[in-house]
């Protein structure tokens, strides 16, 4: 009995964690947007690590290790089962006013991508502020030929959507002056 | 004062010593392959290649550039003197990795998903035959007799060492995690991988086929170039290029370099290793003696550079 799930259970073992295979392209997303407000007030709303707040998509943030490069974060979403994605800091740059990190661990249903790593950066000056999201990641679907919900094209068009709706909402609330 | 002939005598001499390198970057985003004049930095072209472009691999004496498209499942021949498409090979799969020997034949394929090394003939255009390897083959690497090809395993954590008259696996090395590219020394006695997984590099006494050493790097490490007695590694997160003594295995510098660096080949003089940035879309050089980036280049979208892009215009 126990003979026949053996396989199953050290595919399972093996799946969780590891840097598995991947699409063959990787994809870009770059999307940015200007807010009239200080870059020191956006720079404050983004630079925490461990307060993903400002994603409307967050419902919250567990972190440990503050904005120390290889402090983790994990964000629960506003959907139905409260998905999560867990998320590790890869670089800071306070001076540059600039964050990178990376997926470490997310369902491709929720956000089909894999191996995804992103940079948020702040440019600006006392009035005006300019935003720059940008992602670099693989497609949901990890071999060849996928299916349509997870290639390239919804891969990017998912990342697309979260980043636009996100820096629309964040526009509004720092212009907003709230 | 010197005779005008003398002069001209020396103008030419010079001219044929110094030859003058040029790179082929696959830029998988725009579906080019750019072509930088690697002494004056200028780039040159963008020559259209479909099917998500990435692997690259130059056959110095016959002047082309072959450059594999994973999504597409294909190789492109480029004429590197005319800059100009001249042909295309289906191999089917997910082609990636690319090399091919000094001689210009064959054309060597790592196919990532079906696990397998393609030969092919460029004469012919076609595929000659295959050895199968472990998960996920990657980065490939050739001896300059040829004789020996490397294989980086991706998803099974080990190099493959293929004898390429018989076309078998003569050996398999466990390496650190997730082994991307491997590159091999000149006397092809060394060979290194990036490991992607384990943020090191893994050091192969190819002759004895056992890994002799492990030394830690950047964060994501994606492919090695070997010059002046130094590996210089690309860390794709860290966005730098991490460089260690090759005798003593001491590090040497962390160099700041481009967003997401992927692609890194050394000149053939080993003056200076040119590194591929994917995020920030140009190619640097830097000095192997200095450890200074000195030059850049811009390139078209998304360049990956994975292999041997420099092509030496004789």
């Amino acid at each position: 009995m126990l003979k026949a799930w053996t396989p199953l259970l050290v595919a399972c073992a093996l799946l969780p964690g590891a840097v598995l295979a991947h699409g063959p392209s990787r994809l870009k997303v770059v999307e940015s947007v200007e807010i009239a407000a200080p870059v020191d007030k956006v720079w404050a709303r983004l630079s925490k690590f461990d307060d993903a707040s400002w994603i409307p998509a967050v419902a919250k943030t567990d972190a440990k290790g503050g904005n120390e490069v290889g402090a983790t974060r994990t964000v629960t979403l506003k959907a139905e089962g409260s998905p999560t994605i867990e998320e590790e800091l890869v670089k800071y740059n306070a001076e540059g006013k600039s964050l990178s990190y990376k997926i470490t661990k997310v369902d491709p249903k929720v956000l089909p991508v894999n191996n995804y790593a992103s940079t948020i950066t702040v440019t600006g000056d006392a009035t005006k502020s300019t935003v720059e999201w940008k992602a670099g990641f693989y497609r949901g679907y990890p071999n060849n030929d996928p299916p349509p919900e997870l290639n390239d094209d919804a891969s990017q068009a998912a990342v697309t959507k979260l980043y636009e709706t996100t820096l629309a909402a964040l526009k509004k609330s720092l212009e907003g002056g709230k | 004062m010197p005779r005008p002939a003398l002069l001209v005598a020396a103008l030419l001499s010079a001219g044929s010593i110094e030859a003058h390198d040029f790179a082929f970057i696959p830029a998988q985003v725009a579906n080019r392959v750019s072509v930088i004049d690697l002494t004056t930095m200028q780039r040159l072209a963008d020559i259209p290649v479909d099917g998500k472009p990435a692997g690259v691999a130059v056959a110095q004496q016959a002047g082309r550039a072959y450059v594999s498209s994973p999504e597409g499942k294909f190789v492109t021949i480029i004429d590197t003197a005319s800059r100009a498409v001249v042909g295309r090979i289906d191999v089917g799969g997910g082609p990636l990795g690319i090399v091919v020997p000094p001689s210009g034949s064959p054309i060597y394929v790592a196919d990532w998903y079906q696990h397998r090394v393609y030969a092919i003939d460029p004469i012919r255009r076609a595929v000659t035959g295959f050895v199968q390897v472990g998960q996920s083959p990657s980065g490939l690497a050739i001896s300059s007799d040829g004789r020996t090809l490397l294989s980086a395993d991706r998803d099974d954590d080990q190099v493959s060492i293929i004898d390429t008259a018989s076309f078998t696996v003569r050996a398999a090395i466990k390496v650190g995690t997730r082994p991307f590219g491997v590159s091999l020394s000149a006397d092809g006695l060394r060979a290194y991988t990036a490991n992607v997984g384990s943020n090191d590099v893994t050091v192969i006494d190819v002759p004895n086929a056992k890994a002799i050493a492990t030394v830690a790097v950047g964060e994501r490490p994606y492919a090695v170039a070997l010059a002046n007695g130094r590996a210089f590694v690309s860390n794709q997160y860290a966005g730098t290029v991490s460089v260690f003594d090759t005798g003593s295995f001491a590090k040497l510098a962390t160099i700041e370099v481009g967003d997401y660096p992927e692609g890194i080949e050394a000149s053939a003089d080993g003056r200076s290793v040119y590194v591929v940035n994917w995020e920030s879309n140009g190619v640097q050089r830097i000095d192997t003696a200095t450890l200074k980036v000195t030059a850049s280049a811009e390139t078209a979208d998304g360049p990956r550079g994975f292999g041997n892009f420099i092509w030496r215009q004789p």
